[in-house]
Order: C-alpha cells, then structure tokens, then sequence
C-alpha cells in the first residue's frame, strides 16, 4: 500500500482553544430567503441540541451553516451536521456548510465526509455555487 | 368617619338550601335568575324540585317583585304559589323547589358592618397583613382558621409527587374557604400554567391575574360586576364573576404562582378572613411545592446518575478484560485499556482469533454520549464479531456493519468511526478497514513513527448502500500498530491547548521500545498529566498490538 509521507509537526498544535468562549448561534434569515445558522465558539456535544432543532424547523430552500468562528468541534457536533445533509436531502432542499476551520476540515476528511457534506469556502460562494 | 355613622345597605335576599346552608345576596342589579341551569345569576344545580330557569327577582319603580318563569312545580310567596308577578315586603319567604329565600328591605346599618361588604369593593392584602389581620380576628374565627391552617399544615406534610401536590392545595384551599370552583396555576419559564382545577366553567380574570402576579398581592373582591375597577373587563363581565379571592404562591420573593377562587352566583361570598387565610396558606403551599421541586430534581439526578454509573458498567464489562488476552502466544502481544470520560462514552475495542493464525482487532467511537452512546457502541460491536467471523473481508465486514446499523439509525445523528483490522500471524500482513477512525500509527523501535492514512470509506452507520475497501500492509517483525480513539489527541490541558498528533508521535518516539502493556499505559499517563486536572471529556481509548514473528516463539492453540 501507498503510505503517506509522514511530516512532522504537520499540525497547529499551537492552536488555543478560547476555553471561556462560549457557543453561540445566530439564526437569521439572509436575502432570498436563505436562513443561515452563523455558529460560533467550540462546538460540541452539550450544544447540539438547540441547533439541531432550530435547522430541523428551517423550511427555507437554502440553508448554509456558517462554521467560520468554530475552532473545534466534536463527533457530536459532526453528527449534527450531519443530520443536517440527510434531512435536507430527504426533503429536495438545499445546504452548504461553510468557513471550515483548516482543524474542522480535518475533522470531515478523517470521519470520510468531506465528500458528502456540501462546503463551500464563504456564504457567497455557497449562495453562487446554489444557483442563488 | 365615626363608628356610629350609618350607611345605607342595599336589599337582600338570604337563600338556604335544603342542607340547612345559607348564603346573603345583595340586590344591586336590576334582575336576578334563579335555577339548575348554570346561565342563571343564581345557579343551584343540585336543588331538589328546581327547574332549569325557576324565578326572577326585578327591581321596579315600587320595589323588588318576584316573578315565576313557568317552573314545574312552581313559585310560592309564604305558601302560596304565584301566577302572577309580585311584589315582596319585607320578610317574604319564597319556595323554589327546596330552596327558601327571604326577603330583607334596604337599611340603615352601622359602618362597622358596611365595610364587610364594601361595594364591590376590591380588598388587597400582602403576607404581612394576612398575618396581623389572622391574628387579629375574633376567637371563633380564629379557632376555626387555625383549624384550617393545621389541617393543612399536616396534609402538605405528606410526601406526594407534584401533580397530586397540586390538586392537594388546591382542595385545601376551596376547603378553607369554602369555595365551589377554584384553579391553580405555576409559572413555568414565564408561562403561567394551570395545574390543578375544581368546578365547571371556571374562567380566570386575566385583569386579577395581572395584579396577583406582577404585584404580588392578594386580591379579594366582594362584587367584582360592581367593581368600577373591574367590572368593564370583559373576563370578568363575560362571566358573570362575583366574588374572587386570588392569591400569589409566593416563595420569599417571587411568585410562582397563583391560587384563584371565584363566586360566579353569589352562593358563597368570601371574606377578609378567607382573604388572610388563603394568603397565609398559599405561602406554605409554595414552600412545600419549591421543596417538591427540588427533591424531584434531586431524584432525577440521582437517577441520571444511577443510570450512567450502570451504562458505564455495562460498557465496560461488554470490552474484553484479563491481560495478556493470549498468554500462550509469543508471536504477538497486545494489550488495550480504555479510560472512561466521567459521562459514558461510546468508545470501543475488540480483539478475537478468527482462526489459529488470525487475530481481528478493532477500536471504534460512537458519536456522542450517554446511554444512547454506549447502547449504540453495544450493538455495534455485537454486528462487527457476528460478522467477522463469517465474513473474513474487513471491508465486506464493515459494508454489511454499516448497512445494518444505517438501517437501525433512523434519526441519522449517531455514528461510529471504527478501524478494523485482521493480523495473519505468520506473516505480519495486516487486511484492515478504515471507516472515518483516526488513522493508526505504526511504529517500530528505533524507527520512524508513520500514521496509517489509507481510508476504506466514512464513518458507518449514516449512509448506506457504501461499499468499504480492504487495504493491506506488513508489519515487520517487532513492528506494532497503536491504535486510538480521539480522546488522546482531542485531551485538553488547562490552557485549552490539544494534546494533539504531535505530542501522540513524541510519545511513541520516545517509547517505541516498550511492551504493548507498557505503551498503553504509558500513553494514557501521558494524556492525563497532560490534562493536568482539566476534565476528561471523552474516553481515551488505546490499543497497541506488537508482531513479534513466527521466529520468536512458536504458534500456540488459542
């Protein structure tokens, strides 16, 4: 097999993680009816629930997922999202999840999901790549 | 104004019942229905020989008549029965079914007695002058008060859950008071909710609620149509309310919600005692229903807390225990521990020989955490060795693990990553399957510590219909492989920082020459001097297997 070349200290291991930020999330509606969910703090398991409830509710035809003031989040939270790509898919409507942290990508290419979720770099370039 | 002034007193109309019970109405209004039918001002649903719509009382230019409204068996004046209406002197006694109502003409009456029956006056009470009035009252009054106080000390007493709590005030307080229809109500995240209930057609004065809540005081009104305060509010007007006494359930200083009572036919009328009785009960009411809150919030937690500590068990008891788990084998030695974040994981390990020359190894992490995590980290591991040890494919394995756990997932929220692998024990040739897991690390003594990259598919248990490549690799002899789940490199330490991927291939750097035993344990120090305190949120899990070849012992039954 193919194995890939091993770097050292490949990884940010510098990054701080603001411990008395708390999660918050900002639920608007955008131009064109686009509801967007702007996250923001680490994003794990004690904060999944509001979330997960608030993006169930949304019957907009786009929603994106702003992750871009998420340094971290957990397998909880990608699990969320998660639930996010399947309820949309299962009802024909649209999502993009966007600003992924470089440590939350990570995250997507180690679970396997980079592919299937939907992100895109910012909101205009979701809102373009939509057809919006 | 003096004690010997006099005030003029409207006409009234005592009615007793068949039971021996009266009660005084007084005539302010121009007409009064009397009958079964709840729609009438003076409503007696259960009077014996009543008719649905019986009599009426008018007030005319010569005074007040009474007038039969076609009853069945009919309205007498002093025995005898009236076809026509008439007009009542005082002292008439009139027969409606079982009912006898006397007539009383206006008077002139000290004050002293006027000011317990103000107007339609609107009495307000705190908890202070509830207290001071309760002390105050007449011997017999107050004999019968504190009778009712202890009868209701000694029922809030009894342990019962909130629901039965509710019911139980509320029956005390329509007891105390002698009240027919009565509600009570809790604020619950700043909604107040009904709770408890007595009495037909019972509508709330939303203009009482407001006082009682936001002023927190007790409200007694004698008359409320007559009030000029309320009796233009359409809650009140619109059902026909007379007497009210409303309370706040008062703890220290905030309301968490109200007792009301009211009189919509003047049956009962309620009094400044009732006003001060109530008010003080409703004070010990409140108290004991905070006490209940908190001792069901008590046994919610304890039993929270009694079911995770029994979730943990159970995981913990479903991961293979007893090492060396091969004590007869030297062609390779494993060992794994996971360390359990204080709320239950979903973290997973397993090892088991397919055959003699064949040993399965997986490590895997649900997504998530409580029971729900570790129930779905049980069921996952239960599909991955049923299926093992028909399917010898690690990547058919997990194909047919994921397409039955995608099938029990409907929420679709909940996953696993899991690596899992197949060491020939001959060879060293590993056959193994990444689904969304962190990538293992091989290492060797002395040598480079490399992250085992190569992916098989996504995590399991979301998507179905994935088909999962197998991979293969070689472990030299003495070479190993750590496996881990991301609570080592997810750990924080106090500042906030991760331990990281960077730290996990110091360590094996440092230690590649240890046992698997030696490594494991090694690493999980690590992580927790690491954390330095900081809590644990997730498992750590860590499995180190260590090739040691078919030169360096010989092959053992299992």
């Amino acid at each position: 097999m193919n194995m890939a070349p091993f770097i050292y200290g490949r990884l940010n291991t510098q990054l701080h993680l603001p411990l008395m930020d708390q999660f918050t999330m900002e639920n608007t509606i955008g131009p064109a009816s686009v509801r967007v969910f702007k996250l923001s703090g680490p994003f794990v398991l004690k904060d999944i629930w509001n979330f997960q409830a608030a993006a169930r509710a949304a019957t907009e035809p786009i929603v994106i997922v702003d992750l871009t003031d998420v340094p971290y989040m957990d397998s909880a939270s990608l699990g969320s999202l998660i639930g996010v790509h399947v309820s949309r898919q299962k009802v024909e409507k649209k999502y993009a999840i966007v600003g992924a942290t470089e440590r939350v990508e990570k995250l997507f290419e180690v679970a396997g999901v980079a592919n299937l979720l939907i992100c895109y770099p910012t909101a205009a370039d979701a809102l373009k790549a939509l057809g919006e | 104004m003096a004690a010997n002034t006099k005030l003029r007193v409207d006409p009234e109309l005592t009615i007793q019942t068949a039971d021996g019970q009266t009660s005084t109405l007084r005539l302010v209004e121009n007409r009064y229905q009397l009958g079964r039918a709840p729609t009438n001002q003076l409503c007696y649903t259960n009077a014996g020989g009543l008719s649905r719509e019986h009599l009426a009382i008018e007030r005319t230019p010569a005074g007040w008549l009474v007038r039969d409204l076609g009853a069945t068996n009919g309205t007498f004046v002093n025995g005898t029965r009236i076809l026509e209406p008439r007009l009542l002197q005082p002292q008439d006694r009139i027969n409606a079914g079982s009912l006898t109502l006397t007539f009383q003409p206006a008077r002139a009456t000290p004050l002293v007695d006027a000011a317990e029956m103000e107007g339609g006056a609107t009495v307000s009470a705190t908890m202070t002058d509830s207290l001071q009035a309760l002390a105050e009252e007449t011997q017999a009054a107050h004999a019968g008060h504190m009778k009712a106080l202890i009868h209701a000390g000694r029922e809030l007493a009894t342990h019962l859950p909130l629901a039965d709590l509710f019911e139980l005030i509320l029956d005390l307080s329509m007891e105390a008071v002698g009240a027919t229809r009565g509600l009570l109500m809790t604020m619950e995240k700043g909604v107040l909710e009904a709770r408890a209930s007595k009495g037909a057609g019972l509508r709330i004065s939303s203009h009482v609620r407001d006082i009682v809540i936001s002023e927190k005081r007790s409200l007694l009104i004698r008359d409320a149509l007559a009030d000029a305060a309320l009796g233009g509010h359409a809650s009140i007007a619109g059902a026909q309310i007379r007497g009210i006494i409303a309370v706040p359930l008062q703890s220290e200083d905030t309301v968490i919600g109200l007792i009301y009572l009211d009189s919509p036919f003047l049956i009962h009328q309620f009094t400044r005692a009732d006003l001060s009785l109530l008010t003080v009960m409703a004070s010990m009411a409140a108290v004991r229903i905070e006490n209940a809150r908190l001792a069901e919030v008590e046994q919610a937690e304890r039993l929270r807390a009694q079911e995770l500590e029994h979730a943990a068990m159970i995981q913990r008891s479903m991961l293979p225990g007893g090492f060396p788990p091969f004590p007869g084998r030297r062609d390779f030695h494993l060992h794994a521990q996971m360390e359990p974040a204080r709320e239950v994981g979903g973290d997973l390990f397993d090892f088991f020989l397919l055959d003699p020359h064949r040993l399965a190894f997986a490590v895997g992490d649900v997504s998530g955490k409580g029971v729900p995590a570790a129930l779905f980290m049980a069921v996952c591991r239960t599909l991955l060795k049923a299926t093992a040890l028909h399917e010898t494919d690690p990547g058919a394995c997990l194909t047919f693990v994921n397409t039955a756990l995608a099938e029990q997932n409907p929420a679709k929220s909940m996953f696993v990553t899991l690596f899992y692998g197949v060491l020939d024990t001959r060879s060293g040739g590993i056959r193994f399957a990444n689904a969304g897991h962190n990538p293992p690390y091989l290492y060797s003594s002395g040598g480079p510590v490399q992250p085992l990259t190569a992916k098989s598919g996504p995590i399991l248990g979301i998507f179905d219909g994935l088909h999962y490549e197998t991979q293969a690799m070689t472990l030299a002899p003495a070479q190993g492989l750590l496996v881990y789940t991301d609570g080592v490199t997810e750990a924080l330490d106090p500042q906030g920082q991760f331990f990281d991927e960077r730290r996990l291939e110091e360590f094996l750097l440092a230690n590649s020459a240890g046992t698997p035993r030696q490594l494991v344990a090694g690493l999980q120090d690590a992580v927790r001097q690491f954390a330095a305190g900081a809590p644990q949120a997730d498992d750590v899990t860590v499995l180190a297997l260590q090739f040691t070849g078919p030169e360096l012992g010989n092959i053992t039954k299992p």
